[in-house]
């Protein structure tokens, strides 16, 4: 379940305020919400020079006990276009999630993408990626194509390499995400059908109970 | 928390039951015409795609909570002029958004565009304009003959062992091309509809224009029989007074969607048979087709200031009929009258007018382009006497294939030309 709202805009900027919910919140094919229902509020701020910004925090539903706060996540960014339909990106990201078993993760990454045309690839570096003294590169590719007037389809694919640090207990060398749904979107309704997956297994960085896979269904509507 | 979800899609159902009156409100019942006189186009400048919440989903262009921001700042600005929301359009290639909207009885369009380019948050607002295909009524059957001026002027069999415009894509921006006709069938590569609330699955002007480029010779030879049409409707055929001249229009808006479409479809050559006022959107679209390495033909219209726009932009190859008299300089002249050419319902009929002479001249730009792709607007157009007016086709396509073991003929004669 998502949910979107928005704030206007003055001469140079505009800020969109959003509630996000899925049925289940897998950042990097990894399930940070135990497989349960998550809901996500954010503002994302846009200026005219270029300069972006966003501020979001994650709810999980906490079983008998109600929900709790999952994670916070702040981006900061400057992107221009360049070329022909094209644009790039740089930015940096300082996330915290915790979990029940763990506690806090705490981590920074930087990152350097590029778009063209619906697609977009970025490289992210993070010196100590979710608080576990692991340094690592991620790199995503991702893509959305219109299938029609109100349908679109999405793949989105990753590869996370931990370069240095130490070795992570039942942790692999090289982490590989793939996720691809389709999205049908009516003004600023949004509905989600997605299929998401790790290799070799989710054992990295968040050592829940979970699927190695899973379908996760979401929606969206703005205000 | 179950609760807590279902308590937000209860609430976001009936906000967008909600919104959904208030947006359709304010657009044209089903079937009506709208009225481009008080209709404005608004664009508003889109930021550059980047990492944001929800990114993870793959967003396209146009998607996710920027588009709703942008939706959210045109239906405010809407509210404060007293204006109604019609529809909208993504413009990626310009970094626009572009918002119709509709004017009360008693405001002008133009006046709600002067007060909407004024807010801070909009890059220009213009008003709708309506362009007319440039087609003359037809004569009469009696008068029919076979023989295509091109065929005798333009020594079109000569030119067609030089190039056909094989591959060459061609964008007719036009009404409703007859994708099936015997003429036509498998030369439109691409058919888009930019003219939804007004359906027709073929029109005249629209198929006569693609049949001079690129019929394939069962009835008529059109000039390019080898491009590939990009057939896209962004006008509609209305009926007048003689039932022999239906007249043909287009809007400012459907016009942008279908230029923005040919150029992410890279043609090679846009025609545009056709004119109205100058818009900057158009302009912008047009030049940024010009920088692609795209040629615009547009039809040069005698009773519209400058001959009319898109001929009187900067870079367009400005065409019109080859015997009418006191051609400004930069409009070139090119056979326009008695064309025989394809019709809807498979039939094949005469036509005359500035919009057949610029189908002519985006035909033989797609044979130059075969040869010479970085042939380039009328810079690659050759004329009958160093400073004249009218197109010499073959001098033309001979100064694009040179070095070239080929010759021109000279009109009405049959010459060898060979391949080189």
């Amino acid at each position: 379940m998502a949910a979107a709202f928005c704030h206007g805009a003055s001469a140079r900027a505009q800020a969109v305020f959003s509630v996000a919910g899925d049925s289940d919140y897998r950042l990097r094919g990894v399930s940070l919400s135990g497989g349960r229902p998550a809901l996500s509020l954010a503002l994302a701020y846009d200026h005219s020079s270029g300069v972006y910004g966003a501020a979001s925090a994650v709810f999980a539903d906490g079983g008998p006990g109600g929900a709790r706060l999952l994670g916070y996540q702040l981006d900061l960014g400057y992107a221009r276009r360049a070329g022909r339909d094209g644009s790039w990106e740089v930015g940096v990201t300082d996330a915290r999630f915790s979990d029940p078993v763990d506690g806090a993760h705490d981590y920074v990454e930087i990152y350097g993408g590029v778009t063209r045309k619906g697609l977009s690839a970025r490289l992210y570096y993070s010196p100590d990626y979710f608080g576990e003294h692991v340094s690592t590169l991620y790199l995503d590719v991702g893509g959305a194509v219109r299938l029609r007037r109100h349908w679109r389809a999405f793949a989105h694919g990753g590869v996370l390499t931990p370069i240095s640090g130490r070795s992570y207990p039942n942790s692999r060398k090289q982490h590989y995400d793939l996720r691809a749904g389709v999205a049908f979107d009516y003004q600023s309704l949004e509905l989600r059908l997605a299929w998401s997956t790790v290799l070799p297994g989710p054992d990295y960085p968040i050592g829940y109970d979970q699927s190695r896979q899973a379908v996760v269904v979401g929606a969206a509507i703005g205000f | 928390m179950l609760r807590l979800l279902r308590s937000l899609a209860l609430a976001a159902a009936a906000w967008l039951t909600a919104a959904n009156l208030a947006f359709a409100a304010g657009a044209d019942p089903p079937g009506a015409p709208s009225d481009p006189g008080r209709q404005v186009l608004v664009l508003l400048k889109t930021p550059p795609p980047h990492l944001g919440p929800g990114a993870d989903y793959g967003s396209a262009y146009g998607e996710g909570p920027a588009r709703i921001a942008q939706r959210r700042i045109a239906s405010r600005l809407a509210r404060r002029h007293g204006l109604t929301m019609a529809s909208d359009w993504p413009l990626p290639l310009l970094g626009l958004d572009c918002f119709v909207m509709t004017a009360p009885p008693g405001m002008s369009a133009k006046a709600a565009a002067a007060a909407l380019s004024a807010e801070p948050a909009v890059a220009w607002a213009e008003p709708m304009s309506l362009y007319r295909a440039q087609a003359a009524p037809p004569p009469s059957q009696a008068r029919l003959y076979l023989a295509e001026p091109a065929a005798r002027e333009w020594s079109l069999a000569a030119l067609q062992r030089i190039a056909t415009g094989r591959g060459v894509r061609v964008a007719v921006i036009d009404s409703a091309v007859e994708r099936d006709h015997p003429d036509l069938a498998g030369q439109v590569a691409i058919q888009k509809d930019f003219v939804t609330d007004r359906p027709a699955s073929s029109e005249e002007h629209g198929t006569a224009v693609a049949g001079v480029i690129a019929a394939k010779g069962l009835g008529v030879a059109g000039i390019a029989p080898g491009a590939r049409l990009l057939a896209l409707r962004a006008c509609w055929q209305v009926p007048s007074k003689d039932p022999d001249a239906p007249a043909t229009y287009c809007d400012s808006l459907s016009l942008a969607k279908a230029l923005h479409y040919a150029i992410s479809a890279r043609a090679q050559v846009i025609n545009m048979s056709l004119a109205g006022p100058p818009d900057p959107l158009l302009g912008r679209l047009i030049d940024l087709a010009r920088s692609r390495g795209a040629v615009v033909v547009g039809a040069y219209d005698p009773a519209l200031a400058g001959g009319g726009f898109p001929a009187n932009h900067d870079g367009v190859v400005a065409v019109a009929d080859e015997t009418a008299r006191g051609l400004p300089r930069g409009v070139l002249g090119a056979p326009g009258r008695d064309v025989p050419t394809t019709e809807p319902g498979g039939r094949w009929y005469l036509v005359s007018g500035n919009s057949f002479a610029a189908a002519h001249v985006s035909g033989l730009l797609a044979l130059i382009k075969q040869r010479a792709p970085q042939a380039h607007g009328a810079a690659a157009l050759a004329t009958t006497t160093p400073h004249g007016r009218t197109i010499d086709a073959c001098a033309s396509l001979l100064k694009a294939s040179a070095p070239c073991d080929c010759s021109c003929p000279h009109p009405g004669q049959e010459a060898a030309v060979a391949r080189r």
